[in-house]
């Protein structure tokens, strides 16, 4: 992912239009449902679009508006309809269904399985590279619960069946 | 699979982007519609409550004129919703019983601010059972308590027959809990329930004709618990006089405010800064639901609707005109909008303020008040104290009380005056309140939680320990309404820790803690006696969190072993010694309990203790 892409100022409009679709893409991660992950992203821009004129450049904008996304889907988003999500520290007994094929449906599947703040960490962490310092900051938790996290999610992923190998099963 | 596959999936996962030209459209309506003051299509939840009044504005003559109203209420925060949960009883294996007679949403007062936030003034009567039912059918959950602020913020309480009431109350991430209990069972889904709720009042409110009538709103800045509250469902509108006064408008000047407001040209976010108390116009639902705006300059004004702040103006000079003359001729409660002076940052001295620190390490010093002596007001922030290290104090918050630290002050000095017929001087100072002034003046007020309990020195005033538990909440309030963690890296470990320990002044839960370190020296004493310090890795931190120690009071642990600092997310410590009996692995232990990490955490649990001398 290409995160050093320079947005210039242009307002509000024309800085949807360039990045959404890159703010679209972390959110189908989150949420592994492309209008869900639209939902998302507008709510995102929605809540931060009167602070908009605020911030000197649409970077720091931007950042703004990934805060507010991420800490949205972990904190409040609970649309239970989604999946019956556990909001624990341990990954749901059972995945909920994920009807339609899609590219990259197995890895949609694992994350799925993941509580909401793990798989916010992990895609925090491997989609959009950031050191876990920046990650514990972005979700306003200690680098350690980070650590832990991420740890736990990817254990948790490697056990996945969704993205076992044949070496794995074998 | 490596972390470089992983980054590779996550990338080659990710779909095709879609074309997002039209997205700003769809949020820009989208955040007109969160706020007031966007000409809103009538949706969510709100409107559903709205009476047919509610949509009138262009002919608001029949505001509160037909149907006459069967049912009205004229105070916005009913008796039981002031207080409800010390005199609650607990709910029964996790449900509310049947039976009930009467549920009331309510809002809280203590935000950390000036802000009140009310629930419904009228409470559900017919659909009583259907709320209990409803909440009873929610699904139990282990609830999360580490999130972030949620914008849900309500209390129900539930009246039975017997002259019990029961009460839930929004936890953490938006689930809901027991009100008299801290760590029971949850109940998921606390936005859901609330639009239940919503829907059974509006079903009865429809049949009832319920009003709200009363125009006594001055005397806080008030907000629903609804939030946000749609602009078109704005009936009504209250000038506040200088006095607290307040007067309902006349019905065109109410149409042209809510006009102007519903046009929403003029209505922006922003960080307004809360200068007085108390509000200058107040617009209402037909149904209670109150916006307090807040005059910032001429023709500028602000609310806050608990979970951001929003600009109205310049409006209209005629309009502003005709609202300055309805509040009467020493105009509103000014002045608003004012900046107080700033003070400079207070360092820290690892997990103390500096201040903090100085009077631990006894730099500076309380004075006693005289005799019936009163703290000033006017204080810019309070600042919270444990006593010194000798005398074991407590740390207290790392950052000061800068929402309405008057509040302090005036805590003080309702104090009773002492009485110390049935004591001594002997207990010792426990903590200490500093207030900063902002012409730079300190007062430090000492008080004792024990024995004759006196503050402000011996002769001035008693009530120490009832203090400490009136003062703690303030800062809770403040860290609920504008959470700011602590994330920085801090040296802990030190003589002093080992010897009284780092524990706060206020309750650090277990269940509440987020990292840690564990100070030790090193395991040959050739190596010397310097403290070592290591970050507890994260699963030793959750495990600690989640355990379920034993009870253990034989307290035997000594000076020179390693102990563990750990932090909840403001950085509030506690103290737990590590103890290996022979033979026996490591373990946590305090005076109460004692636990040993599981066999799939012991590797990890000695890995971490590795080269530090236990005893």
């Amino acid at each position: 992912m290409d995160r050093a892409v320079e947005v210039t100022a242009g307002g509000f409009d024309r800085y949807v239009a360039a990045r959404g679709g890159e703010l679209w893409a972390a959110a189908w991660l989150l949420t592994g449902d492309a209008q869900h992950a639209e939902d998302l992203v507008q709510t995102a821009l929605s809540k931060t679009y009167w602070r908009y004129d605020t911030f000197v450049n649409d970077r720091h904008f931007e950042a703004y508006v990934r805060t507010t996304m991420y800490r949205t889907f972990v904190s409040w988003w609970r649309r239970l309809q989604w999946r019956s999500e556990v909001p624990s520290d341990s990954p749901p007994d059972t995945p909920s269904p994920l009807e339609d094929p899609a590219p990259g449906a197995d890895l949609r599947r694992a994350l799925a399985t993941l509580p909401r703040l793990q798989r916010t960490v992990l895609v925090l962490r491997y989609f959009e590279d950031r050191p876990t310092r920046e990650v514990a900051e972005l979700l306003d938790i200690p680098e350690g619960t980070v650590t832990s996290h991420v740890s736990r999610g990817l254990a948790a992923l490697r056990r996945s069946p969704h993205l076992a190998t044949p070496e794995d099963q074998s | 699979m490596n972390d470089n596959d992983l980054s590779d999936a996550f990338r080659a996962a990710v779909p095709p982007r879609p074309d997002t030209r039209e997205w700003a459209e769809g949020a820009r309506r989208k955040a007109r519609r969160r706020r007031v003051g966007g000409t809103f299509a009538a949706l969510l939840l709100v409107a559903a409550m709205a009476t047919p009044l509610a949509f009138n504005l262009p002919g608001r003559s029949t505001v509160l004129a037909t149907p006459s109203p069967t049912a009205t209420a004229t105070r916005l925060v009913p008796d039981i919703c002031k207080d409800p949960v010390p005199s609650a009883s607990p709910l029964v294996d996790g449900d509310l019983p049947d039976g009930a007679t009467r549920v009331w949403l309510c809002g809280r007062s203590d935000t950390g601010s000036e802000l009140e936030l009310v629930g419904l003034p009228d409470p559900l009567v017919e659909g009583a059972g259907q709320a209990v039912a409803a909440f009873n059918a929610l699904e139990k959950s282990e609830g999360v308590l580490d999130c972030l602020p949620n914008p849900l913020d309500y209390t129900v309480v539930v009246e039975y027959p017997d002259g019990v009431h029961r009460a839930l109350r929004i936890a953490g991430c938006g689930d809901l809990r027991d009100a008299t209990g801290m760590f029971d069972i949850f109940r998921a889904d606390g936005a859901g329930y609330l639009a239940e709720l919503q829907a059974l009042w509006a079903a009865e409110r429809a049949q009832t004709e319920f009003a709200f009538t009363g125009a006594d709103v001055c005397d806080a800045s008030y907000s629903s618990v609804l939030r946000p509250i749609e602009a078109d469902d704005l009936a009504r509108a209250v000038a506040c006089g200088a006095d607290g006064s307040a007067a309902e408008l006349e019905d065109d000047l109410t149409s042209d405010i809510l006009a102007e407001l519903t046009a929403g040209t003029s209505v922006t976010g922003g960080d307004a800064l809360w200068g007085a108390p108390l509000p200058d116009l107040v617009l209402l639902t037909a149904t209670g639901d109150p916006v307090a705006l807040h005059r910032e300059s001429e023709g500028v004004y602000w609310w806050d609707d608990g979970y951001a702040r929003f600009r109205w103006g310049p409006i209209d000079p005629a309009l502003e005109a005709r609202i300055l003359e309805a509040q009467g001729p020493d105009g509103g409660p000014t002045p608003t909008g004012t900046p107080m002076p700033s003070l400079p940052e207070e360092p820290r001295a690892g997990l103390v303020s500096q201040v903090c620190d100085d009077i631990q390490s006894g730099r500076i010093a309380a004075e006693d008040l005289a005799d019936t002596e009163e703290v000033p007001q006017g204080a810019t922030r309070a600042w919270l104290c444990g006593d010194r290290w000798e005398t074991f104090g407590g740390v207290g918050p790392l950052e000061p009380l800068s929402t309405d630290p008057d509040r302090v002050a005036a805590a003080i000095n309702a104090l009773p005056s002492p009485d110390y017929e049935a004591c001594t001087e002997m207990g010792g100072i426990t903590y200490h309140v500093v207030l900063d002034y902002p012409d730079g003046d300190r007062r430090i007020v000492s008080a004792e939680t024990v024995n004759c309990e006196w503050v402000g020195g011996w002769g001035n005033r008693a009530g120490g320990a009832q203090l400490l538990q009136d003062l703690l909440p303030l800062w809770a309030a403040q860290r609920e309404a504008a959470p700011e963690p602590f994330v920085e890296e801090v040296d802990v470990c030190s003589d002093t820790a080992a010897l009284v320990g780092l524990n706060s002044l206020g309750p650090v839960e277990r269940g509440s803690l987020y990292r840690g370190v564990v100070c030790g020296h090193p395991a040959d004493a050739a190596d010397g006696e310097d403290w070592i310090q290591r970050e507890l890795p994260g699963d030793l931190v959750l495990a600690i969190s989640q355990a379920q120690p034993v009870p253990d009071q034989s307290g035997v642990f000594t000076q020179g072993g390693a102990y563990l600092v750990l932090m909840n997310q403001f950085g509030d410590p506690v103290t737990y010694a590590v103890t290996q009996p022979a033979g026996e692995s490591p373990q946590i232990r305090t005076w109460e309990w004692v636990w040993t990490p599981g066999a799939d955490l012991m590797p990890l649990w000695v890995e971490t203790l590795a080269g530090l001398r236990l005893e």
